[in-house]
Order: C-alpha cells, then structure tokens, then sequence
C-alpha cells in the first residue's frame, strides 16, 4: 500500500498520496480485463494547491489511470445507466455512484483530453465499479477548453 | 470465419443463451437484435475498439513523471479567470 511518506520524497513522481478507497471491477477496464482491483486516491500537487484529479491504480501492478470528475469539464454531463448497470453495482440509483472519466495526459497540455465516452462508475458503499458507454459523448474532450487558451 | 446465411426473422444462436436475430435488412445495413446473459459485453466492434485504445493511451506508470501539477494549475487558472496563465 501507498502512504503519503513513500511519495513525500518524491514529488516528480506521480502521485501524493492520502487517502485510499478500495475497488473491484468485476469486468476490469476496456482493453484491461485482468486488473480487477484498484485503488482510489485524490492527487494532491506538490505545491500544496488543490487538484480535481485522481488516480487508480491497479493493486497488483503499477499502473495506473488519472481521473477527473466530468462534471468539472462539462456541466451538463449526463448518463442513465439501466436497472440491471446499477444492480451489478449494487447500487439503488444513479445518484449512488460516483461517475469518473480518464484523463490521456498528452505531450503538451492543450492536448490532454477526457473519455467522456467510457466514464467510470463506482460504488462507493459496495467499492464495486465498472467502465460504462455512453456513445454519444467523445472520446477525446479537451480538458482545458479550447477557447480559453 | 463461419458464415452463414440467414434472413430477416431468423436467428443464430452462440452457445446456449446467446441468440442474434436479424431483424431487418435495409440499403446495405443489417440490423441485429441480440439475446445475451447480463455478463455478456455486446457492443459495436468500432467503439469497443475505440474505447481500449483510449484507455491504453491513459493508462501511466507509477513511477512515470506525469505533468498532472502543471495541468492542476492551468486548469485552476481557466476556471478562475478565463484565459489561463
């Protein structure tokens, strides 16, 4: 397990450390199936300032996926995952989840984007989660808007 | 590949619960409907393979110096006052 000393000492690195909540995704990620368990932290920058990101890693490997609430990117950003979507959760509703997109870090950072096509879906009562489609969103958003850089 | 050949009303079937029916047939476009247990994925090839993708391009290495506290900041910096710094 991470604790925030391990990373303490290194700040270039990719991750600050403090708190950490369990997942299991039944059915992995897309393209990742054999990494069932994650765990969820909040990236905190090196500066001390506040950060919307996150990060799951993979418990027995070291990869990892940085994460961002989409609701930060788009403000009306939407989905209505089915009865059976939510009872694989264990969740009751759609305002049980917690809903997560990837961030593709890119060379330069007007080229970083959010899959808003595949959000991340978690429980955090059950800690189960699973990568949802939602089609007609993109696959590549740009994180910072286009128009304000 | 097997091929086989069916028309509109009629199925194949892929083991025991899952069945693919073609429903219509239509200017060159076919339309499916499909039968499969909860814990069958079924989605179209083309956003399935679009979605691994994106995911393989997101996916870091730990020990991988990523430039999430510059990113932190200029996105703290377009949401506050516009234009960044």
């Amino acid at each position: 397990m991470n604790s925030p000393q391990k990373h303490a000492a290194d700040r270039s690195s990719i991750a600050t450390l403090a708190a950490d909540d369990q997942f299991f995704f039944p059915e992995g990620l897309l393209g990742f199936s054999s990494h069932q368990n994650f765990t969820l932290s909040p990236y905190q920058p090196g500066d001390g300032n506040e950060s919307p990101f996150f990060l799951l890693q993979a418990k027995d490997d070291d990869l990892c996926f940085p994460l961002v609430s989409p609701h930060l990117v788009v403000s009306d950003y939407q989905l209505q995952p089915a009865p059976e979507l939510l009872a694989k959760l264990g969740a009751g509703s759609a305002t049980d989840l917690t809903v997560m997109v990837t961030v593709t870090i890119r060379d330069r950072l007007e080229e970083v984007t959010v899959n808003l096509q595949g959000p991340i879906l978690l429980n955090p009562v059950s800690h189960l989660g699973l990568q949802f489609v939602i089609e007609p969103y993109p696959v590549r958003y740009p994180l910072i808007n286009p128009r304000q850089i | 590949m097997l091929v086989l050949t069916r028309r509109p009303g009629e199925s194949i079937t892929i083991g025991d619960d899952i069945v693919v029916t073609v429903v219509t047939t239509a200017g060159g476009q076919v339309r499916l409907g499909i039968t499969a247990p909860q814990n069958v994925r079924v989605m179209r090839e083309e956003i399935l393979k679009a979605l691994q993708a994106e995911n393989s391009a997101a996916a870091k290495r730990l020990n991988q110096a990523l430039p999430l506290d510059k990113l932190a900041k200029r996105w703290r910096g377009t949401k506050e006052d516009g234009p960044g710094e």
